[in-house]
């Protein structure tokens, strides 16, 4: 038995850049809500979350380059499947939308829906290498 | 795929781990590879046919069809 980690990318500088981007997320969010709806502010401070997102996107895409090529494997498949996956939901689920279900605000949930398919992806294909 | 990974090391007396370290991976790697659960990439491939001194194909192969 030899256990795969691949989380081992998500070292302390993943973590504490993670941890500045959703400080940033939140506090912007309360600032944004405080200004007016039409204020240029608002406009920058939306793309700067944008902006933040981004950075932490590449900060762990440099994490999973630095993975040895079987746990760097283990992420793309799960990347993408679980993007696949989630893309097929949005979409399934405009269609149900047109049929009568309610709507799903994805803006919010598709992020943490997102990273927690990955992480379940990630374990169950290690578990095909193991 | 098959390969001869786990012969050619143990021939050696090295483990895992010291095959890993040549090689640049992981211990998990090096043993996904000897059972045959993951193919190696290319580069890593021709790493392991250098430090066995043998050619890819003498190494690794085709698996047995049916």
């Amino acid at each position: 038995m030899s256990a795969i980690r691949p989380f081992r990318c998500f070292d302390t500088r993943v973590i504490v850049v993670s941890l500045a981007v959703a400080a940033w997320l939140v506090v912007s969010a309360w600032v944004s809500r405080v200004l007016g709806a039409d204020s240029a502010l608002r406009v920058l401070l939306a793309l700067s979350q944008a902006g933040a997102l981004a950075a932490l996107v590449f900060v762990i895409r440099g994490s999973i380059i630095r993975l040895d090529e079987l746990a760097r494997q283990i992420h793309y498949q799960a990347l993408a499947v679980v993007a696949a996956m989630l893309v097929t939901a949005i979409a399934g689920w405009a269609f149900l939308v047109r049929a009568g279900l309610p709507p799903i605000d994805w803006s919010t949930y598709a992020a943490p829906v997102f990273v927690l398919a990955w992480a379940a992806g990630v374990i169950l294909i290690a578990r095909k290498f193991e | 795929m098959k390969n001869s990974v786990r012969e050619l090391r143990t021939v050696r007396n090295w483990s895992q781990g010291d095959l890993a370290e040549k090689l640049g991976v992981s211990r998990q790697t090096v043993n996904a590879i000897e059972t045959e659960k993951y193919d190696p990439s290319l580069p890593l491939a021709l790493k392991i046919a250098r430090l066995f001194s043998l050619r890819v194909e003498e190494i690794f192969g085709p698996a047995k069809q049916g």
